[in-house]
């Protein structure tokens, strides 16, 4: 102490997963700085962060919890900011090419349907009260090499009907459709399309509720859906891949169908490419998905520089994560932050994790 | 003979009971889904990275063979190494201890006190509405959850007190400027008010219970009566005569419960954001660090023996019945 750094404050006490004060650099070589201190807190619960907020003991929030943004905007000396986030959710379909069993769930087509018969306004409305948008991409709105030609994804559960109709999973008597026996490599029995999804507990939304309205969703489509809690991430990551999961001798990925979790993007897409690709399999990858041409583009876009030869194989890459419905994306959520009136200076489109953090506070 | 049997055989128990539970400590976080290397995600996260870590770790070995080289540590006084920092888990959790024991101590007084006295005017006035407010009023407060009281008195206690909801002290102090000794120590106060009311309102209620149970029977007793016979004031009556005698089980349940209380404070650390061992738990189980799991349950259970040990041995020399 104190920590060399670049900015105008130095960081002058540091507790683990407490506050972490910071006081003005002398020798910044920039403007000077207009707070004798800045405190960041950590809390591990929202409630009590928010509680604090409304008191005034707090002048600054990242991120206020969905359902309490309604009652923070109306506290007096408090102001909302809000601007596209980079977190994304989605329904994680595994993807892996050698999976033994629910196999129709490897064809796009089916993943589409049944995508179809998804409300992802109602999500928005009632998981993220409004402040949330849709989304197509893997890589999200944070992104400015997002591919704007996907989709969009059409809430149309009747053609979504008439798609798995077409495809032959007709519905048993009590409304559940039935895949029918298969032959050959990879041969099925018969069996109900009544499937697992997995969720974690350790989301910053309701997934619960967002269950719910997808279940409802795919109940429609004639597919039976039953929630798996899968523990912290930890133990739900284990589940998706399996406990030997190996990349090099294509173990893993084999007892789960559907999950429901987010990814928190960047700005440059490279992380959120990498994530279905071979290389991040028992690491990043949820999907087990396995696709060597894909693998080759990622790798191409990590060695071209010029940014419009590398958007375009950006483009493509999202394309191909698009068309084989490796995730249905469901909503980007809207980055909300609060501060007090008294302080101004707080530029919510730099923050989070995938930006600099770059504040100015200073009083009013 | 009989005193030393008693305790000999009250000590044998405590430490069989000690190493069923560090047994059974290593066997439950290990069924838990994922290690901490499968906690792990990471770009450069490849299999032979893993590997290594697992090896590095001792994770690679068998169970048996993980489960004797713990206990072969145990048995040197060394818990291991945190998985996460590899820091020895003794410094590791010694500092959130330090947090959390003075809130416990603190709940714990208030509990005390304020189950000894509505558990003694519940007593007194038996039947009346008193009683019967106590009596509701303690066990309204022992069945609530203590994370979901907590969150109350965040919500609608804190704010019209004016008392702080999170953390240990307010993290400006001593930066902009060196406080006193004093101002120090009602700062840490103030922070630790709350989760230790919230703990002292969902224990109480035993007291109170227990007290009021007890106080009947003293009461009911003849020297009680001789004592009213003779003149003595009520208070003279229940405070001197009347609770002297009844304290023998509350003391013993003060011995059993201290043990629990710091098993029961993980939650209430939780929504105060209060940086003890409960939340430095929740941290490691977040990251399958075991040997922090297994040395902060260890502590938890010696604490819960050796209070209970405690509690018998007390028990045994303050009524010495107990050996008959």
């Amino acid at each position: 102490m104190p920590i060399v750094t670049a900015g105008a404050y130095t960081v002058k006490q540091y507790e683990k997963k407490g506050t972490t004060v910071f006081i003005p650099d002398k020798n910044f070589w920039g403007p000077p700085s207009h707070a004798d201190a800045v405190a960041l807190t950590y809390y591990t619960n929202a409630d009590s962060m928010i509680a604090d907020l409304k008191q005034g003991d707090l002048d600054w929030v990242d991120q206020v919890p969905f359902e309490a943004i309604k009652p923070v905007s109306q506290t007096p000396g408090v102001k909302l900011d809000e601007a596209a986030g980079a977190e994304t959710t989605n329904i994680t379909w595994n993807s892996n090419p050698r999976k033994p069993k629910n196999r129709e769930l490897l064809d796009p087509r089916v993943k589409r349907a049944l995508s179809m018969c998804v409300n992802r306004q109602e999500i928005i409305n009632v998981v993220f009260q409004g402040h949330a948008t849709t989304v197509e991409s893997i890589v999200g709105h944070i992104s400015p090499m997002e591919n704007p030609h996907l989709g969009p994804l059409k809430y149309d559960c009747k053609q979504g009907n008439a798609i798995l109709d077409k495809l032959g999973y007709k519905r048993g008597p009590n409304g559940v459709r039935i895949v029918p026996a298969t032959t050959g490599k990879d041969a099925q029995k018969a069996h109900p399309m009544a499937y697992n999804v997995l969720t974690p507990t350790s989301t910053d939304f309701n997934v619960n509720r967002e269950f719910q309205i997808v279940q409802e969703g795919f109940k429609a489509a004639g597919v039976k859906l039953t929630q798996q809690v899968g523990g912290d991430s930890t133990a739900t990551y284990a589940l998706e891949t399996d406990s030997k999961c190996d990349p090099t001798k294509n173990i893993g990925y084999s007892h789960f169908d559907i999950a429901l979790w987010d990814w928190v993007g960047y700005v440059d897409p490279d992380f959120q490419l990498s994530v279905v690709t071979k290389g991040q399999w028992c690491s990043w990858s949820d999907t087990g998905w396995d696709n060597p041409a894909y693998d080759k583009l990622y790798e191409l876009q990590g060695t071209t520089v010029n940014p419009v030869k590398r958007r375009k194989i950006v483009w493509k890459m999202q394309q191909m994560v698009y068309d084989n419905v490796l995730y249905t994306q469901l909503v980007n959520e809207q980055a909300v932050d609060a501060h007090s009136t008294k302080w101004t200076g707080f530029r919510i489109q730099l923050g989070g994790y995938s930006k600099q953090y770059y504040t100015s506070p200073h009083k009013v | 003979m009989r005193g030393t049997d008693y305790v000999v055989k009250r000590v044998f128990f405590a430490v069989v009971t000690v190493f069923v539970a560090v047994t059974l400590n290593f066997i439950l976080f290990r069924t838990l889904s994922g290690d901490a290397v499968s906690a792990l995600r990471c770009r450069q996260c490849t299999p032979q990275f893993k590997a290594y870590e697992r090896k590095q770790l001792g994770l690679d070995q068998s169970k048996l063979k993980q489960y004797w080289l713990y206990v072969d540590n145990l048995a040197h006084g060394d818990l291991g190494r945190s998985l996460r920092t590899q820091e020895p888990v003794w410094s590791t959790l010694w500092d959130p201890l330090k947090n959390t024991m003075p809130m416990v101590i603190l709940g714990t007084l208030f509990s005390i006190v304020f189950g000894v006295i509505t558990g003694v005017m519940c007593a007194w006035r038996r039947g009346t509405g008193t009683d019967k407010a106590g009596l509701w009023g303690s066990l309204a407060f022992y069945s609530m959850p203590p994370q979901w009281l907590g969150l109350m008195i965040v919500l609608f206690v804190a704010g019209a007190l004016g008392l702080p909801t999170s953390g240990i002290k307010d993290p400006t102090l001593g930066i902009l400027s060196t406080p006193s000794t004093w101002t120090v120590i009602v700062d840490r106060l103030r922070h630790m008010v709350l989760p230790a009311l919230t703990l002292g309102l969902v224990l109480y209620g035993e007291y109170t219970l227990i007290v009021r149970s007890s106080m009947l029977e003293t009461l009911g007793e003849d020297y009680v009566l001789t004592a009213r016979a003779k003149g003595l004031s009520n208070w003279a009556t229940v405070w001197k005569h009347g609770l002297r005698n009844a304290m023998l089980p509350v003391i013993t349940l003060v011995a059993l419960s201290l043990g629990f209380i710091i098993g029961g404070a993980i939650t209430i650390e939780y929504v105060f954001s209060y940086p003890g061992i409960g939340l430095e738990i929740v941290e490691a189980i977040d990251q399958r660090d075991y040997p922090i799991l297994q040395g902060a349950f260890l502590l938890l259970t010696f604490s819960v023996i050796f209070f209970n040990l405690a509690a018998d041995l007390l028990y045994f020399k303050l009524d010495p019945r107990v050996t008959e």
